[in-house]
């Protein structure tokens, strides 16, 4: 009886299969490094990348000290005066929370997740990228979780507005790097209450970052859009609280009606934000007595 | 020794590049030291002195590209240049530092426009960067080779304008 020849690893289909896993391993190792690279280098640069702006407000504060008596008491006359007015709002705004956690009570829904804002400014930005992407001054030692919205202030039709910039997305102790709305990177869903429709930004990635327009996808046909009309979070992502304003409906992409067959159309907003111009800016955090939100 | 010249120079120009573009202002000072540690050290520091460079560069803005991308078209200048010309005078040195400051931000132009999309792209802004960097690092890189040869030679390494004669 003729020995039995023994098969090969190849034969027994175990060296492709190592070659898979191998290849997956690689792949991971390489995310994860990448990840790693980038949280390192922004805790190790931070202290050299922060001196610009340390160095600024540094002499800002001093430059206070160059200002006349008159004029300091002029400011601070004029910072109370605004003080008193946001307080009004502050207040007005926890009456509408304590009567709109009474409804949901009601209604029988799980209380909202509760959100602090952290103020933070832009400590660096990159010529080529520079309505892009930014890093901001505020990392996990403050609370900040990728994914957070990041939000600025710009002057309203009443006062100030809240405007979404756009979203943190790799975060490190003492910083985080986050891609604006002209980013095709950064894609989340937007309302239009006034037609009562939802999009989704920069869902197709074609990009129209550098006339200050981004792009608006999927929006349904049948809806009526008016030019104009304002772009807000919807709250479905998980830290981004919703009816925070994004900007205004600039563009809508012609459909032919009759003979076209397609559900939906594609629109270009304007942010409300001059994303270029920004410096001091606000972060969403997640409040630690309230539970996680859940992604819908 | 050379090691730690190339990896300190490279680390303060990096950071020196990321301050100044924290002010709208694209201007290769990693490229210059890069193409410097190209002639002057030879390939091998030269390739470590790109990716090193690179690397930093892109951990530094946060950009999603690797490789070095506007560091190796220098790199590769670097060699070509280290053979076939002349090397001897430091205002000579313009002539590539006009070369280089159109090689950094030249890929990464094309590759905000590779990924932004072609739809709109705004022509305006490397028509206006690329030449004031192409101008910059003309007069920068005779400073970055007179002040990089008086380093080496205290410390008894090969020179730039000594490289080929």
């Amino acid at each position: 009886m003729p020995p039995r020849k023994k098969r090969t690893s190849w034969q027994l289909g175990y060296w492709p299969l190592a070659v898979l896993v191998i290849s997956g391993g690689v792949l991971l190792i390489i995310g994860w490094a990448n990840l790693a690279a980038r949280r390192w280098s922004m805790d190790f640069a931070y202290p050299f990348v922060a001196t610009p702006s340390v160095l600024a407000d540094t002499l800002h504060d001093e430059s206070l000290a160059l200002k006349g008596a008159r004029a300091l008491a002029f400011e601070v006359e004029n910072l109370r005066r605004e003080n008193a007015l946001l307080t009004a709002r502050a207040a007005r705004m926890d009456e509408l929370e304590r009567e709109n956690g009474e409804l949901r009570a009601a209604g029988g829904m799980a209380p909202p997740a509760q959100y602090r804002y952290r103020a933070c400014e832009i400590i660096l930005r990159d010529p080529v990228g520079w309505n892009e992407h930014f890093t901001i001054s505020a990392g996990s030692d403050s609370g900040v979780l990728p994914g957070a919205a990041v939000l600025a202030l710009v002057p309203g039709e009443d006062g100030l507005t809240v405007t979404l910039v756009g979203v943190v997305r790799t975060v490190s102790r003492h910083s985080a790097r986050v891609v604006t709305l002209l980013n095709p990177e950064l894609k989340l869903s937007a309302r239009l209450p006034e037609a009562d429709e939802v999009g989704f930004v920069n869902a197709e990635g074609a990009g129209a970052a550098s006339t200050g327009l981004v792009e608006l996808n999927y929006l349904p046909v049948k809806g009526n859009y008016l030019l104009g009309e304002r772009l807000e979070t919807t709250g479905l992502e998980a830290m981004v609280p919703g009816g925070i304003a994004m900007g205004r409906l600039a563009e809508l992409e012609p459909v032919n009606q009759r003979f076209g067959n397609t559900a939906y159309r594609r629109g270009f907003f304007q942010p409300l934000a001059d994303i270029g111009k920004l410096r001091l800016l606000l972060v969403v955090v997640l409040d630690r007595q309230s539970e996680p939100p859940a992604a819908p | 020794m050379r090691i730690l010249l190339v990896t300190v120079t490279v680390f303060l120009t990096a950071v020196a590049e990321a301050w100044l573009g924290n002010y709208l202002m694209l201007l290769p000072l990693t490229g210059c030291a890069v193409f410097y540690f190209t002639v002057s050290l030879g390939d091998r520091m030269g390739l470590f002195a790109a990716l090193l460079g690179g690397a930093l560069t892109e951990l530094l803005y946060g950009r999603s590209i690797w490789l070095a991308a506007g560091l190796l078209p220098v790199y590769c200048f670097g060699c070509y240049w280290q053979r076939r010309q002349r090397t001897g005078e430091v205002a000579l040195a313009a002539v590539p530092g006009l070369a280089v400051g159109m090689l950094v931000p030249a890929p990464l132009y094309l590759w905000k426009y590779l990924v932004m999309g072609w739809r709109r792209p705004d022509w305006m802004e490397p028509l206006v960067f690329i030449p004031v960097a192409m101008i910059f690092c003309a007069a920068w890189l005779p400073l970055t080779v007179w002040w990089l040869d008086r380093c080496a030679g205290r410390l008894g390494l090969p020179r730039y304008r000594e490289r080929k004669e």
